[in-house]
């Protein structure tokens, strides 16, 4: 049982560092995704400011973050940010020397991407809770901050969740694509371990199985998340007014 | 400008992008005076009320609310909207707050009431419409009548001099009317001045002071109730009026 | 820049159309695949039901890359057998299998989105053609094929613009479409702009396709 061996916890295997892969993976993805949804609403606003350029700004963002493949955007955001530090750094002080870590270009790559997906959530999201919330929270005289805070914000979360947890299971998949900037992750260990072990098929198909694990517990927790938010509003859902 | 005017209009004029929705409005609602705007779909009578809390904005002329003049600064929508409570057509309750917490959020949050002090002022006005003993309930456990009852507390938890009343009854089933109407006689009792939308005849004889006739975009006609509706002076009025006893 | 792009003309449009030939070919390859999955998620509640499930549930799980790694890496674990059966032709050669990963991945997705269209169709639309009295055939061809093409062509469209992105993974197994060509002439000049010059090139070809897409969705308006 040779396969076994080269997964063994410890030196001789490969599967501490498969578990510090995994680590990885959900760290960047846990760390991405919040940052995310905040960038979601940012650009939203964006797309329906009254200032054209600021909406321009926001239209140019989405189609580009939407155009581009994922792994172009890491790649020219990496290498950029990188050129972008380093003359910084050799103008304020020649000689020394920062590098971009993958986990922050990942991290900025994918929170882009995605954002660029969750602002059409936050639209849909915002356009269910409807005009008529807005008009009623402003009759009451409620400031725009406590409007959005108290009243627009709690609902959206109903509608905008199964937008946001199919974007957390694209986000989950994606994490894959930030070994290719060498980040420690679980694809990228996998790519190690067969340079020594010589059983691709081993490894990638047990990260294979991971991935599926990661993504069917999501959409499980998901589903659980959804029918506890819409505790409540079973009647409204009915179509009885 | 008259102290004793709650509302008003001077040569107002709206427009939706190319589309003169409001043309040249002329009106003046006295305090505690009650006004019922009737008239046909798409004449401007929604618009004209909701350019009084200031949910829509007028191009041209004046627009006087408890003597304040409505501008499009920040500060003077809040202030003139602190006079002013409003009651929609489909309620706008939020779903996800209870009754009491409707009616509480807004003098919690920007008049910084004490919950204890806005959750028994709330109380009190959901008894005034009869609703005391669904103050724990979400608007999806109430029936249309009982939601836009909340919706009525709700605006009076601000203590507003002037009600607006945005066709309250129309998304309603008879019996549901009928509780609404109650509420708004009985509101119309205690002296605050209210612009009402609806189609509610009955209503409209037994509270308004004056009846607005409006269409496309003008008012018609402003007569008291019983002239309007035994003798109205203008033909487009009395078209209306025929339909509506037909319908 | 304009050498990077001019200099290297023939590089970038080598890359232009194989990354149009290979997304291309896996949407329609694809959607054939689709077809008979949907067909069981959707009538079927028994072993065929399950089985396209579990195809539907992996295929969407696996990252893509891992999938084309799995399959072209993966297949090298098990070459003699393969020889023996005489498919090394196909595994051994980076496009089959970025191909066939293509095709695994997007008819996973498209499987769902037919069967939400074929699920839509509500029983007053079945109830109607058999008040009309069509032949079953008639009223799947005449009624049911085209409210459910016209329900899914929006989606499908967007899979297509997907898949134009998702093959730039294949690069990274040494084809060379648009992404592979860029990787090669950034490891000869290690200037930046090339990568530019690379996202110009998906930029307008998103940008084409969404336009030619909205033009045939704009014929069946009636749908809407």
């Amino acid at each position: 049982m040779t396969w076994l061996n080269s997964l063994s916890y410890g030196s001789g295997g490969w599967g501490d560092e498969l578990l510090h892969g995994l680590g990885v993976t959900l760290g960047l993805a846990i760390a991405t995704f919040p940052f995310a949804i905040v960038l979601s609403f940012l650009i939203h606003w964006a797309k329906v400011s009254r200032y054209t350029p600021v909406r321009l700004f926001g239209r140019a963002y989405t189609t580009v973050f939407k155009s581009l493949p994922e792994i172009l955007t890491l790649l020219i955001l990496y290498y950029q940010s990188q050129a972008i530090v380093s003359w910084v750094v050799e103008t304020v002080a020649p000689g020394s020397h920062l590098s971009i870590s993958p986990f922050v270009a990942g991290m900025m790559a994918l929170a882009f991407v995605i954002s660029a997906y969750g602002s059409e959530v936050v639209r849909a999201a915002l356009n269910a809770v409807g005009k008529g919330q807005f008009e009623a929270a402003a009759s009451l005289g409620l400031s725009p901050f406590n409007a959005f805070f108290k009243v627009i914000l709690p609902q959206v979360w109903r509608h905008a969740i199964p937008g946001f947890g199919n974007l957390w299971v694209i986000l989950l998949k994606d994490t894959s694509l930030v070994s290719v900037i060498t980040l420690f992750e679980l694809t990228h260990v996998a790519t190690l371990a067969i340079n020594t072990t010589r059983q691709p098929f081993l490894f990638f198909g047990l990260i294979a199985v991971i991935y599926v694990l990661l993504v069917t517990l999501s959409t499980r927790a998901q589903k659980q998340i959804e029918k506890r938010v819409s505790r409540g509003f079973i009647r409204e859902e009915n179509g009885d007014v | 400008m008259l102290a004793d005017t709650a509302i008003k209009f001077a040569n107002m004029n709206k427009y939706f992008g190319a589309f003169h929705v409001l043309k040249d409005i002329n009106l003046d609602v006295a305090k505690g005076e009650r006004i019922v705007v009737c008239g046909p779909s798409g004449s401007g009578k929604s618009t004209l009320i909701r350019c009084v809390n200031a949910l829509e904005k007028y191009q041209s002329g004046h627009l006087y609310v408890d003597g304040i003049e409505l501008d499009e600064t920040t500060s003077t929508i809040r202030k003139v909207r602190n006079h002013v409570g409003m009651c929609f057509q489909h309620f706008n309750l939020f779903p996800h707050l209870t009754a009491l917490e409707n009616c509480t959020l807004s003098p919690i949050c920007t008049h910084k009431i004490p919950k204890a002090d806005a959750e028994k002022q709330a109380m009190d006005y959901l008894a005034k419409v009869r609703m005391e003993g669904f103050a724990h309930k979400y608007p999806s456990q109430l029936s249309g009548g009982q939601q836009q009852r909340v919706a009525i507390a709700r605006s009076l938890c601000m203590e507003p001099d002037i009600m607006l009343f945005d066709e309250p009854t129309s998304a309603l089933d008879p019996e549901s009317i009928s509780e609404v109407l109650d509420v708004m006689v009985d509101l119309a009792g205690g002296g605050m001045t209210m612009m009402c939308v609806t189609h509610e005849m009955g209503f409209a004889r037994k509270v308004a002071d004056r009846v607005v006739f409006m269409d496309a975009g003008e008012i018609v006609e402003v007569n008291d109730p019983e002239g309007f509706f035994a003798n109205p002076q203008e033909e487009r009025s009395a078209k209306f009026l025929k339909q509506i006893i037909n319908h | 820049m304009f050498e990077l792009y001019f200099g290297e003309m023939s590089r970038w449009n080598d890359g232009l159309i194989l990354t149009a030939v290979m997304s291309t070919l896996s949407v329609v390859i694809g959607f054939f695949v689709a077809l008979p999955i949907a067909l069981a998620r959707s009538k079927s509640k028994g072993i065929l039901g399950f089985l396209a499930l579990g195809y539907v549930n992996i295929f969407r799980g696996v990252p893509l890359l891992v999938l084309m790694f799995l399959i072209y890496y993966g297949s090298g674990q098990f070459s003699r057998e393969l020889r023996g059966l005489g498919l090394w032709w196909f595994f051994r050669d980076a496009y089959y299998c970025g191909l066939l990963a293509l095709v695994l991945n997007t008819a996973a997705y498209q499987a769902e989105i037919i069967r939400g269209s074929l699920d839509t169709i509500s029983a007053s639309v079945l109830e109607t053609n058999a008040a009309l009295n069509l032949t079953p055939w008639t009223s799947f061809r005449r009624v049911l094929l085209p409210i459910a093409f016209a329900k899914a062509l929006p989606p499908l469209g967007n899979e297509y613009i997907l898949m134009v992105k998702a093959t730039s993974l294949l690069a990274i197994i040494t084809v060379f479409d648009l992404m592979g060509q860029a990787r090669m002439i950034f490891s000869e000049t290690f200037d930046l702009r090339v990568y530019y010059i690379a996202a110009a090139h998906y930029l307008v070809l998103v940008l084409l396709i969404e336009w030619a897409l909205r033009r045939f969705e704009a014929r069946i308006k009636w749908m809407a």
